[in-house]
């Protein structure tokens, strides 16, 4: 479907103003960033090496998430833009992960190739089929890992980890601006096509699941470890609650939609 | 008891009518998500809930929702039960 003009420029203004906030107050880097010079591997243990494990795992799809995010928005400068960007900014998380399990000691170098190598046996492919639904599917899943990180950020600084609690700190904050991005552009569907875009919402909701768990090895027990994701009950009042509301969705209206949609099928 | 036990099983069987056959076995103590439901699926059948109960359930208990057990309480605290409501749909 042909995009409008002016969906265009909306587009391109949401994408100027995410990134002049992430070139002039978010931009970090791996070396000067990181106090590297304060790790302690006394502070870590297997738990901590299974749940960045896991999480570097998930970012390791990152060539599939590009291949797909970009070619499914490049009419729009803006979200192919957005796409770029956010690529950008994953790969770092996937490195300081890394970085830290290797520094850390909690993985030797060939630990860690190993388990690269056997994620990447698989290729990610995505659930959703619409630009719509992708950007929806963001929202959501930008939040969750947003919540994900700043629940290890808790833990480190439970751990008095400095190390750890910058990282986490860092990258939870471009998983919230990710999912600003992702919440506008959502907002614009919804002015849209109300109907349509809430359509979407149930749909993306009702098949949701994090990149990656269901082709990385493992990822199920890995889930398992203590405070490796969130609960159903976090997940409901963290991410799905409080996306709605910022929709204006409500179980009316989903409730409405299923069903129409139940009636004409 | 049993009223707001139908009512939730309507409420259920509107939102996931794929899942009637557990949702006709189930008892108050059997899990939402054994019955075959996410938490979409929770929320859209609350909505049913909420308008057969005239009823508003707060967010924070509804995310607190395991059993179905969980569900039939919340009609009772915050719901007016009419058995018809489905009957009538």
């Amino acid at each position: 479907m042909a995009v409008s003009y002016q969906r265009k420029e909306a587009m391109y203004r949401a994408y100027m103003e995410f990134f002049e906030l992430a070139e002039k107050k978010r931009r970090w880097n791996i070396w000067d960033d990181i106090p590297w010079d304060d790790l302690d591997p006394r502070l870590n243990n297997e738990g901590d090496a299974m749940r960045l494990e896991t999480y570097c795992g998930v970012e390791l799809y990152l060539p599939d998430y590009i291949a797909e995010g970009v070619n499914i928005s490049r009419e729009i400068f803006g979200q192919a833009w957005f796409a770029a960007n956010w690529a950008y900014e994953e790969s770092k998380h996937a490195l300081v992960f890394r970085e830290y399990l290797v520094r850390s000691g909690l993985r030797t170098t060939e630990e860690y190739m190993k388990f690269e190598e056997s994620v990447l046996e698989q290729r990610w492919q995505s659930r959703t089929i619409t630009l719509r639904q992708t950007t929806i599917y963001g929202a959501f899943q930008e939040l969750l890992t947003y919540h994900i990180y700043r629940k290890q950020y808790d833990r480190a600084k439970l751990a008095e980890n400095t190390v750890l609690m910058r990282v986490m700190e860092l990258i939870a904050r471009d998983e919230a601006a990710h999912c600003g991005f992702y919440r506008k552009i959502v907002q614009y569907e919804l002015d849209d096509d109300r109907d349509g875009a809430t359509e979407d919402i149930v749909s993306v909701l009702g098949s949701f699941s994090m990149p990656g768990s269901d082709i990385m090895p493992n990822y199920q027990d890995r889930l398992a470890t203590p405070d490796a994701g969130l609960t159903r009950e976090q997940f409901m009042r963290h991410i799905i609650f409080p996306t709605l509301k910022t929709f204006g969705v409500t179980r009316g209206d989903i409730a409405r939609i299923q069903s129409a949609k139940a009636e004409r099928a | 008891m049993q009223a707001e036990t139908n009512l939730v099983a309507a409420a259920l069987r509107q939102a996931a009518p794929e899942c009637s056959d557990s949702i006709d076995r189930m008892t108050p103590a059997t899990e939402i998500s054994d019955l075959g439901l996410n938490s979409i699926k929770l929320l859209e059948a609350a909505a049913y809930l909420e308008e057969a109960a005239k009823a508003s359930f707060p967010d924070d208990r509804l995310a607190k929702v395991v059993k179905v057990q969980d569900l039939i309480q919340l009609v009772r605290e915050h719901g007016t039960i009419d058995p018809q409501a489905f009957n009538e749909k």
